[in-house]
């Protein structure tokens, strides 16, 4: 991958990818031709400004953490690889997976890897745990101009209060675990991708 | 105006009777839901007993010209009562048959306003009752008094009344505003429900309904046969347009059932129209002389009647859309236009009984983007209120009329058999129909529709007034049971729109916690994003394949040229931005990196306009907060009212994802284009960040390399190569900035298609530039606060941006892809930020012989201070100066206000980077006017910040570019 000639996908790689990743295979062509209309230098990676180009995003409050979110830290290309792995967070949790052998390691589409993906998500420092300012900065994304910036504090405040337990005042990951519950995240973080 | 008073305080009494316990005391509803005169001349109690006399008095033009003072309504009241004695030559006069049928609409109209305002006049009652049901009521209760006063009913729905005048309204109304997008990425399903669901019901319930008859269930009395039970089923069984309109949009459910539920109910009306017209004329000829040939003729019928009414429907939108290309000079009778020929579309295809609807409802969102496009905003305005407020009053009526026809016991028989079997059939085979095509459509749909869908959408299948209307249209010789039908169906639609209405409405909303409110919307937000990621969005090819036809031929034909040829130059223009910027940009694609980094800022400038340190203040602002929650929190009541209020607010200010947006066509109220702002804010806040990170990347770069150099020793030259650079962009803002703008006068006047609104805005923001700055300035030193129109915080005068007063933004440019998404006005800046994205990512070029137009453009735009820059750092570092450069370029402009601030940080030179992403998302005509720096560097046109080429090609249009260039050296 990353090269130019890298412009049909073979099938091993699909093999490698499906395995990795729980895709079907009509799924993986399908996004892959996605990945390459995405991909406008036409150089097997993804950049920044490609997922910037999709209009969509532009007015997704949270358009461009999730762009991060595609980007592994310190890089700014994701090829095909890694565009499926950051996808397959996303893919349903299916019923024969559930009961699959627990020795195996744990499937990308996992409740666990959802949620971790939502808490990268706040955490931008990266340092496993969601401060009152990393927690301030997406709920300024999310809510309009109308809230003033006390009330925002104090709904961060309050959430922080509720969530966290061990009282450093910001929200470890398995606070966080714990907040969403009651939380159907594995329908709620799930797309169902076109087989 | 007593006769206004008198009815504003009688409705609620007599809303809050029952129907026929409240005898009519007063004369004020007398007048008000007095017939038409002459029938009813022997109804005392309702008319006015003084000027009864008058009635009869002839010649009433003559009597009118005799009048001293043409009277108001109210006042010929009173002068009725005055004057009811005097004889001869009388001052007031009585003249009710001569303004009788105006003022019997007109006194309509206002009941059904008023009723409207009492229904809203407290919101928890129409939290827990949904509008149609109480009007239906209201509706009920004032049939009943009618009845009761003049002993036969005077009002019903005329279902010439519904079909020409009221059901237009509304079906123009939704066609026009339906969100095209959503249609279309749903028309399957919506299709499969339309066609086969209808289909499914009128048989499912003609045929068991007969059968029922067969079985004796249904009374002897009712005297129909397999075909009357059969027409019968077509016409109940369609979901009514209007009811579901009225219901859906009370009961919150989300945009893709909304759209499917309203869809159907639009796009059934061909089958209905067809399955009534065939089994009217099998009627007539009874069933036993029908051929085979005829079910044939019945198939061909729908399809002539579908795809001709949808055509009828497209060539109206094609003939708005032209016409509105020429309306420039007569901007006022543009709105007149709209309705005129959607109101034309719907009469044509009535005209050739053709599927009314399906053609009001395609020449709405046919010609919806060209003519919002073509007419001004203004004009859009008044369409859009206009409209709203038709269809608002059009629905009211209709209910109000649908509960008084039910009072009148003359035009129906009940039989209990009929009612209960037809309530039972609809209902079951509505929810086995839903379920079946729900389950066949679920293989194929991305979103599959959950168990609460079909629910929903059972519930959903709403029967009104266009099954009642065509009830009452049944021809009472051929088909015997008619009034048994009638009953039948009134019973129907009250039951659906009152009990299964009832049901959702009160089962509409699962309240979450606050922490689960705050990170389900992220879920769904990243969900949608991930999905658009994915390209999960429906039918792309087709989509595709579509944009490219109407952008080479629809947008040709039917939008305005000033709107055409500017989406045109735009795209040359970034075609030759891309080229420029190929050379501009030495670095490859890792210009973005540090995303992350910006976007603490971002969100601290979005809060924190005036203050320097954001953290700091956050902090210590917050533990304020903190404070005063943990002394709340030992008041247990006061926590809960917090936390319930938190919840509100949260709630109320979340953004929504896109599957959960309201749809639209709220007509009870105005929503203020709530979507609209959303994608507005949120789409701001992203270009402003992703120019950030552009920004902080160079500037970081920047930085870099400047403490290297530092390192190395080479200070002075550095200092050298600053302050004679900010000195003269200093000394030269002035001449600089003046010529542009009379540039940019002259570019008004010179272009004769623009549109005047922008002028408007244009001089308004002149004025305004030089307050704003020295405001937001200051602030500069957090590095990202001082970009200066600062939308999203209320200090720096939300008032004067021309996006939040919706007036004066420019006629959209069409884009290809990003119409359908991003909010019109910004359209512009979004193919910016495009164009720059793709100048970043583009690999470098070598400095080849620029194409001549691409240099003239450079010399346009490029960088003055380049010259001013020694030419030992020039060799230096490339990428430094080039940003240092472009930093220059517009400096001189940000910092007019502030000439004597000497100590000018690096983040506040960089923080003025942020005007070009500003500047983009103003519309053009609002732009402060660029530096046109003279382009005497060769070479120039190498090193620079796209951003402010983007900018200057904002406002300057290529012809003028050769009058700029040739003005700018004299300033130097």
């Amino acid at each position: 991958m990353g090269s130019r000639a890298s412009t049909l996908l073979r099938e091993e790689e699909i093999e490698e990818i499906k395995k990795e990743t729980g895709f079907s295979h009509s799924q993986i062509t399908r996004l892959y031709s996605r990945f390459t209309s995405l991909d406008k230098g036409e150089n097997g990676t993804l950049s920044r400004e490609d997922f910037q180009r999709i209009p969509e995003l532009a007015i997704n409050p949270l358009g461009d953490r999730i762009i991060n979110a595609f980007f592994p830290e310190g890089e700014d290309q994701v090829n095909f690889r890694g565009f499926m792995r950051t996808l397959a967070h996303f893919r349903p949790i299916e019923d024969n997976e559930k009961n699959k052998n627990p020795t195996a390691s744990e499937p990308l589409n996992s409740r666990t890897n959802k949620l971790l993906f939502a808490f990268r998500l706040y955490d931008l420092d990266r340092d496993d745990k969601i401060s009152r300012d990393e927690l301030l900065q997406v709920l300024r994304m999310m809510v309009g101009v109308n809230i003033s910036d006390e009330q925002l504090g104090s709904i961060a405040d309050r959430t922080i209060q509720e969530a966290d337990t061990n009282g450093d005042s910001s929200i470890s990951f398995n606070e966080f675990i714990k907040v969403l519950e009651k939380v159907d995240v594995e329908q709620k973080m799930s797309i169902r991708f076109l087989h | 105006m007593l006769l206004l008073g008198l009815m504003l305080l009688l409705l609620p009494a007599a809303a809050a009777d029952l129907p026929g316990t409240s005898a009519p005391p007063l004369r004020g509803p007398g007048l008000g839901f007095s017939p038409p005169v002459p029938a009813s001349p022997s109804a005392p109690p309702l008319l006015l007993s003084q000027p009864g006399a008058e009635f009869g008095s002839p010649g009433v033009v003559l009597a009118r010209s005799a009048a001293e003072e043409p009277a108001g309504p109210g006042e010929e009241e009173e002068g009725g009562e005055h004057h009811h004695h005097g004889g001869g030559y009388r001052v007031v006069q009585w003249e009710w048959s001569y303004v009788q049928t105006p003022y019997i609409i007109a006194i309509w109209l206002l009941v059904a306003s008023v009723a409207k305002i009492l229904f809203h006049f407290s919101q928890r009652f129409t939290t827990v009752v949904p509008e149609s049901c109480m009007l239906i009521l209201l509706g009920l209760v004032l049939g009943g008094i009618v009845l009761i006063a003049n002993k036969k009913q005077l009002y019903q729905l005329e279902p010439a009344l519904f079909f020409l005048f009221l059901l237009p309204t509304i079906v123009g109304d939704a066609g026009y505003f339906m969100p095209a997008r959503l249609f279309f990425d749903n028309l399957g399903a919506i299709l499969t429900y339309a066609v086969v669901g209808t289909l499914w019901n009128a048989f499912c319930t003609g045929f068991c309904l007969y059968t029922a008859k067969l079985l004796g269930v249904i009374d002897e009395r009712v005297q129909a046969d397999l075909m009357d039970f059969l027409l019968f089923g077509a016409l109940i069984s369609a979901v009514d347009p209007v009811a579901v309109l009225a219901v859906f949009e009370e009961v919150h459910v989300n945009d893709t059932l909304f759209i499917i539920v309203f869809g159907e109910s639009l796009l059934n009306d061909a089958v209905t129209v067809v399955l009534y017209k065939v089994y009217i004329s099998f009627v007539e000829v009874g069933a036993v002389n029908v051929l085979t040939a005829d079910y044939f003729k019945g198939v061909a019928s729908f399809l002539i009647v579908s795809i001709g009414g949808t055509l009828v429907g497209l060539v109206f939108a094609v003939i708005l859309g032209f016409i509105t290309r020429f309306t420039k000079k007569v901007r006022i009778i543009e709105p007149l236009f709209v309705f005129l020929l959607v109101y034309l579309a719907y009469l044509t295809a009535e005209l050739f009984s053709l599927s009314a609807i399906l053609s009001m409802t395609f020449c709405g969102i046919g010609a919806n983007k060209y003519v919002e496009a073509n007419i001004s905003q203004k004009s859009r305005t008044t369409v859009k209120y206009t409209m709203k407020t038709l269809a608002s009053i059009a629905e009211t009526i209709i209910f109000i009329f649908l509960g008084i026809s039910a009072v009148d016991k003359s035009k129906w028989a009940w039989d209990t058999g009929l009612v209960s079997c037809t309530l039972v059939f609809i209902f079951v085979f509505r929810a086995v129909g839903v379920i079946g095509q729900t389950w066949i459509l679920n293989r194929f749909r991305l979103v599959p529709l959950d168990k609460i869908d079909q629910v929903v959408m059972s519930y959903g299948g709403l029967r009104g007034a266009v099954a009642f209307a065509l009830v009452v249209l049944l021809d009472g010789e051929q088909v015997k049971a008619k009034d048994y039908f009638v009953a039948t169906t009134i019973v129907v639609v009250f039951f659906t729109v009152m009990f299964q209405v009832g049901y959702v409405y009160t089962n509409r909303f699962l309240s979450l916690p606050c922490e689960q409110l705050e990170s389900t919307c992220a879920f769904d937000h990243i969900l949608t994003a991930v999905e658009d990621i994915a390209g999960l969005q429906g039918y792309h090819h087709w989509r595709d394949k579509w944009e490219q036809f109407d952008k080479n031929y629809l947008s040709k034909l039917l939008l305005r040229k000033s709107v055409y040829r500017k989406s045109e130059l735009w795209e040359a223009y970034q075609k030759i931005n891309i080229r420029d910027a190929i050379s501009v940009i030495d670095q490859g694609g890792n210009v973005l990196t540090s995303a992350r980094l910006s976007l603490p800022s971002m969100a601290s400038r979005a809060s924190f306009p005036e203050v320097t340190n954001v953290t700091n203040y956050l902090r210590e602002n917050g533990s304020g907060v903190c404070l005063d929650l943990q002394v709340i929190d030992n008041v247990p009541g006061a926590k809960v009212e917090e936390d319930t209020e938190t919840h509100h607010v949260l709630a109320e200010n979340l953004y929504k994802p896109r599957r959960r947006y309201q749809s639209h066509y709220s007509r009870h109220f105005m929503p203020l284009g709530e979507k609209e702002r959303q994608d507005r804010e949120v789409f701001q806040r992203n270009m402003r960040s992703r120019m950030e990170t552009f920004k902080s990347t160079r500037y970081k770069r920047h930085k870099k390399e400047r403490s290297f150099k530092k390192r190395r020793g080479s200070d002075a030259k550095e200092d050298s190569s600053d302050k004679p650079r900010r000195n003269v962009s200093w000394q030269d803002k002035d001449p600089v900035v003046v010529p542009v703008e009379s540039e940019e006068e002259k570019a008004q006047h010179s272009d004769p298609e623009k549109d005047e609104d922008v002028g408007i805005t244009f001089v308004a923001r002149k004025v305004e530039t030089p307050k704003q700055r020295p405001k937001s300035v200051p602030a500069a030193l957090d590095g990202c606060q001082s970009s200066s129109p600062a939308p999203l915080s209320p200090t720096s005068g939300d008032s004067h941006l021309p996006w939040k007063g919706s007036v004066g933004s420019p006629p959209p440019c069409v884009s290809v892809e990003a119409t359908k998404i991003i909010p019109v006005d910004l359209q512009q800046a979004w193919n910016q930020s495009i164009s720059s994205l793709e100048s970043i990512s583009s690999p470098p070029a070598p400095p080849e012989p620029i194409h001549p137009r691409v240099s003239a453009l450079s010399r346009l735009a490029g960088p003055r201070p380049v010259s001013y820059t020694p030419p030992g750092s020039m060799g230096g570092s490339t990428s430094s100066i080039g940003a240092q450069v472009s930093q220059g370029s517009f400096r001189f402009l940000e910092q007019k206000k502030k000439k004597d601030e000497e100590e000018e940080e690096e983040e506040g030179e960089t923080s003025q980077e942020m005007q070009p992403l500003m500047s983009p998302l103003r519309p053009p005509g609002a732009l402060p006017p660029p530096p046109p720096p003279p382009g005497s560097a060769p070479g120039s046109g190498k090193r620079r910040n796209p951003c402010v080429y983007l900018r200057s090609l904002v406002t300057a249009p290529p012809p003028s570019s050769s009058d700029l260039h040739s003005r700018g050296p004299t300033q130097l």
